[in-house]
């Protein structure tokens, strides 16, 4: 990947073609656009958190965006490169519900076990918490994190002391008109 | 880019607010382009410009791409979409992915997240600019106008170069923007480059030497600039039609919101009737191929116009050469022009919906209110040429052609009073009786009143008034196509004529003189010929003029008679002489009907003749040319007694008071020279005149108001100044200060031109202390011939010094005298002359013109040295060092002072944002500006020491200033200002 500086190899293109949504001019447009905001080609997990700062000035967004760092890393080589990065952003503008919310299953199971615990989800919806700060108004049962976590165990239809899998994460979080139009806002933005 | 945001959303909602910005942005880009340097906010600027045009004026685009399927084939870039994209940008898009990721954790995180990652995504960056480049190469047309058309006008033809190369440098199709007139036309017409090569072989062709000259001159650098830059875009067009292409259109861009071209086709058009026919011919028959071999051109005509031209305009070009038979040039463009828009119009009509209705009326406003601008600076320009005698005739001319086209949808945002939401006002008329030339060295800003009816335009769609101006835009209201609704919709269109008529004179030589001298420029060619080629010039217009009398008053052969007199004049005196006798019997003979245009008319034409006598005394011996100038100037003035005859017949005992004050208005040495208390009359008083006078003064809603149109100051600054001025007074309303300070209102409409709001009942110092000491000479009052003092005018004004009204006049001038205090202090507003500080009739001082302040000072030189002006007269006016008064200002200072302090950062802020990369002449200082201003805040004293130094420092240093003395001495030998 190092090598391949100015441009994006065929071999690439067509790989990305294949596990994205993009058309090859985007994707074209999409690695200038990246090359221009990360030189090096890759992005450091503390340049993720100070962009994550940038918009996010009036709370601590830096365990969040640790957590979705990790989330975008797949190969754990503790930096963003291209590849993960338009994978990423294909799923999150033009992927189905349901490939979103498989991402964000594995984003919110921390020890990959493939299953969230209820200490997973405090500790998502904790730094979620911290990291918006005073800017979103929320209503009294999910003024703090604990009864947000408890909230979204109810949608789950499970118990505190139980654990969500993958199919039952997206189909309760299917069934709150919420998070499904929050999750679809920014499709076809893109 | 939050604010940028910020800012459309604004706009959308007020369409004040929308002008402003406008003019704003134009005027602040102007200042970038002088920066050689490519630098973002250039670019930011620029979008931003773009953008705002196309809500502005582009109506069409817009409804066509919603109404016309054949847009799409067309291949017109909705410029609506294209903004909307989401671009490559990693940090949003990051943000993006991470908040979906949390939306199940918590659907609420985008609520806040969602904007700031919508508009940071919108963000086009360097790399990307190619993506909009067709839009913008639309868009920036009217820019590029504006922008070319007001660098040539001032003769800024290095700035303009710069601009130039930026410009081109930005897009790939953007043509570079040429520094002569000849070739800003074509690139107003966002012509490609080769197009623009095409179109100056095709002047030369056409053999207008002074184009060809110019063409030359330029082609250098423009092929250059092409050089630099691919053609490919264009290259596919068919180089055999490119050639009339060019000459079409050069033509297109004449739709009003695009006046200023027109000039310099005016100018190019008229020296050949028959070779300008042949063009026209030309174009005439090159127009189905145009059709078919681009559709580039109907989408850039479009923008400007409101009326995109499909394939239906066309076939009325065949009438159209009818028409072009027996004008001149510029004339057949206007009739070619008009016919364009009105099947359009038809077509149109028919898909309407509300909301395009708005957008319709919208644009159409927008429209008017620039083009009134546009008027207003251009007659300042125009009356600049004109010798001083001459001028207020020369203004009250112009103004009254332009009243012509009042009523109409024009208001002057933020100077008239605060409208009602969604409402707008509306210029009924221009009392021209009432204007008032102003003196300044080179610049001429006039007073104006304006008279106009509030809250009377909304945008509403249903509403009969905008029904029925709909139907007029859209041209349902008559559809056979008579030559008199082309005319009629020409009319419509705005004060198109008027502005046009209005630049050809003022731009030529502007161009002409700050350009290369080797340039063949009219003033070289001996007095005969000089004078055939500006008159044909001129009677081009009186042309356009006179065909739409023709058509809807009924005839007027006077005028046309002195057109021809005027065209073929054999000798440059004798013609003149003969225009002469041609004005004095048409003053006797003319009816009341027409008399007001006819004279403006006269008064026109005489002015203009001034203007060549004036560039051309080389040629005759100079006592002949002072005759005739002398005797143009008298028939000019008694012209000008003849405007308005019936009013003078009401009021015939305030006429003679009248032109005393207007005497005085001209003949005054002080940079302000408005009605002085003695003279003039009290704006109320005044005011219920015009209203008597006014054919809507019995309309409710009727108003009045003062301005001042400026043009060749950058108005940026007073307009900052303002800004601030006000901030500090806000602080000390809301601290409870209880200091007086006016809120000046500047308009800014370009980077040179401006309408500032005039202070009603108030006069400078200078002029009270002029009239008053002139009054009391004459009333035996002053054997010594004194200057008379502020005390004296108070204790006349305001009668007993120990009377309640005398009093109340006195807390007026001590709570204003404090508040001026330190705003002078703080600001360092230099120049405090007394032709700059002025006094209300309520006993306020107030200071105007901040042309020197923060860190320029006039001369450069520390003359005002004091922290503000304090004099003895002031003093003595506060009732002595001792006194109640001056015990009580000096609270106020204090209070004033401590308060602006804790607020300092508020200031300095405002400061420091605008002293950034800013060639306002106060940052001369640059960053050091605002940390001056910072020290001067005195911001490490305590609140007691800050009370000792308000007391030691400031008003001890102030008072009675021997600086302050010698710069009044020195305005008083140098100027004429009365100290």
């Amino acid at each position: 990947m190092g090598k391949a500086a100015s441009k994006l190899s065929n071999e690439d293109l067509n790989e990305l073609k294949k596990s994205t949504k993009f058309q090859t001019k985007e994707l074209k447009q999409w690695y200038k656009g990246f090359k221009r905001d990360c030189p090096s080609g890759k992005l450091t997990r503390e340049e993720f958190i100070r962009i994550h700062k940038q918009f996010f000035p009036f709370g601590d967004p830096t365990d969040f965006s640790n957590y979705a760092f990790d989330a975008f890393d797949k190969d754990k080589s503790d930096a963003i490169d291209f590849k993960e990065f338009i994978i990423a952003l294909s799923i999150a503008s033009r992927g189905t519900k349901e490939e979103k919310l498989r991402w964000t299953f594995n984003m919110y199971d921390l020890d990959r076990d493939g299953i969230i615990s209820y200490d997973e989800m405090l500790l998502i919806v904790k730094a979620i918490y911290k990291m918006i700060g005073p800017m979103v108004e929320l209503s009294d049962d999910e003024a703090s994190p604990d009864l947000r976590v408890q909230k979204i165990f109810r949608l789950m239809q499970k118990q505190p002391d139980e654990k969500i899998s993958l199919d039952e994460f997206t189909a309760g979080s299917k069934t709150d008109p919420n998070i499904v139009m929050s999750l679809e806002l920014y499709s076809g933005l893109v | 880019m939050a604010l940028e945001e910020l800012i459309k959303n604004l706009c959308q909602k007020d369409a004040h607010y929308s002008l402003l910005t406008f003019w704003h942005l134009q005027a602040v880009l102007h200042e970038l382009g002088t920066d050689s340097t490519l630098n973002v906010s250039f670019r930011i600027c620029q979008r931003m410009l773009n953008e705002l045009q196309y809500h502005l004026f582009n109506f069409s685009t817009n409804q066509h791409t919603i109404t016309s399927p054949q847009s799409a084939s067309r291949g017109v870039v909705a410029p609506h979409e294209a903004m909307k994209q989401f671009h490559e940008n990693v940090p949003p898009s990051l943000v993006l992915f991470s908040s979906v990721m949390a939306s199940v954790a918590l659907p609420q995180v985008n609520m806040y997240v969602e904007p700031l990652v919508k508009t940071q995504g919108k963000q086009v960056k360097s790399l990307v600019f190619e993506v909009v480049k067709n839009l913008k190469k639309d868009l920036t047309k009217n820019l590029t106008l504006k922008n070319t058309m007001s660098n040539a006008l001032l003769g800024r033809s290095k700035a303009n170069k710069e601009f130039v190369e930026l410009d081109s440098s930005d897009f790939d199709d953007e043509i570079p923007q040429p520094r002569s007139k000849s070739l800003s036309l074509t690139s107003a017409s966002t012509i490609n480059r080769d197009r623009a090569l095409q179109y100056s072989r095709k002047s030369e062709d056409l053999e207008f030497s002074a184009i060809e000259r110019y063409a030359e001159e330029r082609l250098g650098s423009l092929n250059r600039t092409i050089s630099t830059h691919s053609l490919r875009s264009h290259s596919r067009s068919n180089p055999g039609l490119t050639r009339k292409y060019a000459t079409v259109s050069a033509i297109y861009p004449e739709h009003p919101g695009n006046t200023e071209v027109t000039t310099a086709m005016d100018n190019e058009a008229t020296p050949d009737d028959g070779l300008g026919r042949a063009s026209i011919d030309d174009l005439v028959s090159s127009m189905p191929n145009l059709h078919v071999s681009s559709s580039r051109l109907s989408t850039s005509s479009t923008v400007d116009v409101g009326y995109d031209s499909p394939t239906g305009s066309f076939s009325s070009s065949a009438r159209n050469s009818r028409d072009y038979r027996f004008s001149s040039d510029a004339d057949s463009i206007y009739d070619h022009d008009a016919p364009l828009d009105s099947p359009n119009a038809g077509y149109n009509q028919v898909n309407l919906t509300a909301p395009q209705k708005i957008k319709m009326l919208k644009s159409n406003y927008f429209k008017c209110e620039t083009q009134f601008a546009i008027a207003l600076q251009s007659i300042s320009i125009k009356l600049s040429k004109v010798p001083k005698d001459a001028r207020l005739s020369a203004l009250k001319a112009e103004l009254a052609i332009m009243n012509k086209d009042l009523p109409s949808e024009v208001d002057i945002p933020l100077l008239l009073p605060k409208s009602k939401k969604g409402k707008m006002h509306r210029i009924v008329r221009i009392p021209v009786n009432e204007v008032a030339v102003l003196n300044s060295a080179e610049r001429v800003p006039y007073l104006l009143l304006v008279e106009y009816l509030s809250d009377d335009i909304d945008f509403s769609p249903d509403s009969k008034e905008n029904l029925r101006l709909l139907s007029e835009l859209t041209g349902v209201a008559s559809t056979e196509m008579t030559k008199k609704e082309t005319n009629y919709k020409f009319d419509l269109g705005s004060m198109a004529p008027p502005v046009l008529k209005r630049s050809v004179t003022p731009s030529k030589p502007a161009v002409l003189g700050d350009l290369d001298k080797a340039v063949p420029t009219v003033d070289e060619t001996d007095l005969g010929d000089f004078s055939v080629v500006k008159l044909s010039n001129l009677s081009g217009n009186e042309k356009v003029k006179k065909d739409r009398f023709v058509s809807s008053v009924s005839d007027v052969p006077v005028l046309s008679d002195t057109r021809k007199e005027g065209s073929p004049g054999s000798s440059g005196s004798e013609h003149i002489r003969n225009s002469e006798l041609e004005f004095q019997s048409h003053y006797n003979v003319d009816d009341l009907g027409d008399a007001d245009t006819d004279l403006a008319t006269q008064m026109r034409i005489a002015a203009v003749m001034l203007t060549q006598l004036d560039s051309t005394t080389g040629h005759l011996p100079p006592d002949q040319s002072t005759a005739i100038k002398a005797r143009i100037i008298n028939s000019m003035r008694s012209l000008q007694n003849g405007f308005g005859i019936r009013d003078l017949e009401d009021i015939h005992a305030e006429a003679g008071e009248r032109k005393l004050s207007n005497d005085l208005k001209v003949a005054g040495v002080g940079p302000s020279s408005q009605a002085t208390y003695y003279l003039g009359e009290d704006w109320n008083t005044r005011k219920e005149r015009i209203r008597r006078e006014s054919i809507y003064g019995h309309l409710e809603n009727w108003e009045l108001c003062s301005i001042i149109a400026k043009t060749g100051d950058d108005l940026t600054q007073e307009a900052f100044a303002s800004q601030l001025i006000q901030a500090m007074s806000t602080v000390w309303y809301t601290h409870n200060v209880n200091v007086w300070v006016k809120r000046m209102r500047i308009l800014v409409t370009s980077s040179s031109t401006g309408i500032v709001e005039t202070i009603t009942n108030a006069v400078s110092i200078h002029s009270i202390k002029r009239a008053l000491t002139q009054y009391m000479i004459d009333n035996n009052e002053n054997q010594l011939g004194k200057i008379a003092t502020l005390s004296d005018h108070f204790s006349r004004t305001f009668g007993d010094p120990e009377g309640v009204k005398y009093k109340r006049a006195q807390d007026n001038f001590t709570s204003s005298l404090a508040a001026y205090s330190i705003i002078c202090y703080l600001l360092q507003i230099k120049d405090r002359h007394n032709g700059n500080i002025m006094l209300d009739s309520e006993g306020h001082i107030i200071h105007i013109d901040f042309g020197f302040l923060l860190s320029n000072s006039p001369g450069s030189v520390g003359f005002e040295a004091a922290p503000f002006k304090l004099t003895s007269e002031y003093v003595d006016l506060l009732g002595g060092t001792e006194g109640h008064h001056f015990k009580r200002f000096k609270q106020l200072m204090k209070d004033g002072f401590r308060s602006i302090r804790k607020n300092a950062e508020q200031i300095l802020g405002m400061v420091e944002l605008m002293q950034k990369d800013s060639n306002l002449a106060c940052f001369q200082a640059g960053e050091n500006t605002s940390v001056q201003l910072r020290q001067r805040f005195q911001l490490h004293l305590t609140d007691p020491e800050c009370d000792q130094f308000v007391e030691n420092v400031l008003i001890g240093k102030s008072i009675n200033s021997i600086y302050t003395r010698l710069y009044d001495q020195f305005q008083l030998l140098t100027q004429g200002i009365y100290s």
